[in-house]
């Protein structure tokens, strides 16, 4: 039957529009049966709106989303075989949990044999096992999520979608449920569209990561890749921490957008124009060892933070601000001038 | 503390005076009224008797009386809310702009007053009225025909009145549910009517009995739309009240009536109250 078609879901050149608003602009998106596709972006750019579509939940205005091979664009939510984790759990409050659960094989007229065995099969999958006759208002914020999870993956969906689930818990629990909802990936091999802003959880859950920019695919890849490899400077600045210098160079010249000129020495000079650099603070190095490498700048260090595992000094040049991350403390102080190095690799250059 | 109190006090000071002065003390007052004796030469004469309730209780033409109000006021109940219900709802899933002007339509009712809105259908029910003109003149009727004077004129009537307080009441409790709970429902592959009676409708059943209880409360009281628009044979305990009071000045009579009719619609209050299942407690 479906088998054959390799893509659990294909979004081929999707646009829609809000008025005149794009909110998604020719995504195309193909996601492999049984793989966890993250949707990476900033608040507002779009991604959210990609999940309604895939959804049901909004029509695209160009192109096609296919399930299993087959194309749902005009299908209704409760026709399309998607089941979402919402970020606010939006489980039934009249239902008890183990009613939450069965819903979607009550609807799908499973016999109740079936239901009962897989709802208690699946309570114990998200380790909720006694808990089956609460009310939703009686459970804690992670057990709700659980159960929200639970009543998603118990229909086995051809795909099943996450929105934000873990947002609004705190940094304890998120870490909790997120190794558990990796998992149950690994257990039940679901398909799975998860969306969310976190690069965190972008990168331990995914197979691959799209990140998604006003609307648009900036880049698609392992987490890895997306990572150590950024396309451009969006994916580099919003894929973990960075910072960049702007610079424009003349004459063998490098000067800041604000006129002051940097003494910096690159290993693959620029003639001329304008460019920008970009960092990972951890691949930053100071004093001595900047001296060592290919390409060098001087700095001034405004004031050096002490973050548990790093010391983070922030450095002044030409007017821009950057910041270093260290592993020992290298008695570098406020005031203090410093010379910044870093390898060819460690530096990505975009125009 | 001994302030904070006083000044809370003082804020409620206001209403709780005038509840006790104007509400209160008439109502014991009524109440104790209700046990005394009518003579004919005399309004009342002090007592202690149980023959008010005892007559009110047994008389058949009391008894059918209490029996044609409390029909009326759960059919009315009944009527309020189907006509409500989907009102509401079509309101909580349109725009604001809907929004504001479909509520406001429901609330035009409310400017009018209940004399004058029994003259209005007057003119709207009887053979030569608006009603029996307009289908008869459209064809869709073969012959004029006459509402006036009947149950379901006094049904309609007492409607009119209750249907704006039940819209509100429909719109405040679907105002309170979160639409994802909609999303999540067909999400997980129910129908738009599945997704109705599974979510939707036990999630603002809260409400029907609300809006359910507020249209019989008002109409087991009310006694000028009933008694100028229904039938002969619909003797509302409220118009016997009122002609007790006014035509037979025996009050104690009319008070029994009016404390029996409290207490029934406080009895009904409580009972619905109890019957809700705990469940529904969510909403706080």
């Amino acid at each position: 039957m479906t088998t054959d078609i390799p893509f659990a879901l294909a979004l081929e050149r999707v646009t829609k529009r809000f008025g005149t608003v794009t909110a998604v602009c020719d995504v195309t998106l193909h996601v492999r049966r049984g793989e966890f596709l993250t949707l990476l972006g900033p608040s507002g750019s779009g991604k959210t709106t990609i999940q309604r579509l895939i959804g049901g939940f909004e029509r695209p205005d160009d192109g096609h989303i296919s399930i299993n091979g087959q194309i749902v664009d005009w299908l209704p939510a409760y026709q399309r075989d998607t089941a979402t984790v919402f970020q606010s759990a939006a489980l039934f409050p009249h239902k008890t949990v183990a009613e939450n659960i069965a819903y979607g094989l009550r609807v799908r007229r499973r016999s109740t044999g079936e239901i009962a065995e897989r709802v208690d099969r699946t309570l114990s999958l998200v380790r909720l096992q006694g808990l089956s006759d609460r009310y939703p208002q009686q459970l804690s914020g992670g057990e709700k999520q659980r159960v929200a999870l639970a009543r998603a993956i118990v229909v086995e969906p051809a795909v099943l979608l996450f929105d934000e689930p873990l947002s609004a818990l705190d940094l304890q629990l998120r870490l909790q449920l997120r190794a558990e909802i990796k998992r149950l990936h690994e257990v039940l091999g679901f398909t799975a569209v998860y969306v969310t802003h976190d690069q965190g959880e972008a990168m331990s859950l995914s197979d691959r990561i799209a990140v998604i920019n006003r609307g648009g695919l900036e880049q698609l890849g392992r987490p890895e890749e997306i990572f150590f490899a950024p396309a451009n400077e969006f994916v580099f600045s919003f894929v973990g921490e960075s910072c960049s210098l702007r610079l424009s160079a003349a004459d063998g010249r490098y000067r800041s957008p604000s006129g002051e000129e940097l003494d910096l020495v690159l290993a693959v000079p620029r003639p001329s124009g304008e460019f920008g650099i970009h960092f990972r603070p951890r691949r930053l190095q100071l004093g001595t060892a900047g001296e060592a490498c290919e390409n060098r700048l001087k700095a001034k260090v405004s004031f050096v933070e002490f973050l548990g595992e790093t010391w983070r000094v922030h450095l002044e040049a030409g007017n821009q601000q950057l910041f270093a991350d260290l592993a020992a403390a290298q008695n570098i102080e406020a005031g203090h001038r410093v010379v910044v190095g870093w390898n060819s690799g460690d530096g990505r250059v975009y125009c | 503390m001994m302030l904070e109190r006083v000044a809370r006090w003082a804020l409620a000071a206001p209403a709780l005076f005038l509840i006790a002065t104007f509400f209160g003390l008439p109502t014991l007052y009524l109440l104790r009224m209700s046990f005394n004796r009518h003579t004919p030469d005399q309004i009342f004469v002090p007592d202690w008797t149980f023959d008010n309730y005892a007559t009110l209780l047994t008389d058949p033409f009391y008894v059918s009386s209490i029996g044609n109000t409390a029909v009326l006021a759960l059919v009315t109940a009944f009527v309020t809310v189907v006509l409500a219900y989907p009102y509401s709802l079509y309101v909580w899933f349109g725009s604001r702009r809907r929004r504001f002007l479909l509520l406001g339509t429901a609330l035009l009712p409310l400017l009018i007053s209940e004399v004058s809105i029994i003259f209005g259908w007057q003119i709207f029910f009887p053979r030569s009225g608006v009603l029996s003109t307009l289908l008869f003149e459209t064809g869709l009727v073969g012959e004029r025909f006459s509402l006036m004077f009947t149950f379901t004129a006094a049904v309609v009537g007492i409607t009119y009145i209750t249907l704006p307080f039940a819209i509100f009441i429909l719109m405040s409790v679907f105002d309170g549910l979160d639409r994802l709970l909609l999303h999540a429902s067909s999400d997980l592959g129910a129908s738009p009517f599945r997704t109705f009676w599974e979510v939707l409708f036990p999630l603002s059943r809260g409400g029907i009995t609300i809006a359910a209880s507020q249209a019989f409360i008002w109409a087991m009281g009310t006694y000028a739309t009933p008694s100028a628009l229904g039938p002969d044979w619909l003797w509302t305990v409220g118009f016997e009240v009122h002609r007790q009071m006014s035509s037979w000045r025996n009050w104690p009579f009319a008070s029994a009536l009016t404390a029996f009719l409290v207490l029934s619609i406080l009895a009904f209050i409580i009972a619905i109250q109890r019957g809700r299942p705990t469940t529904e407690r969510y909403h706080a």
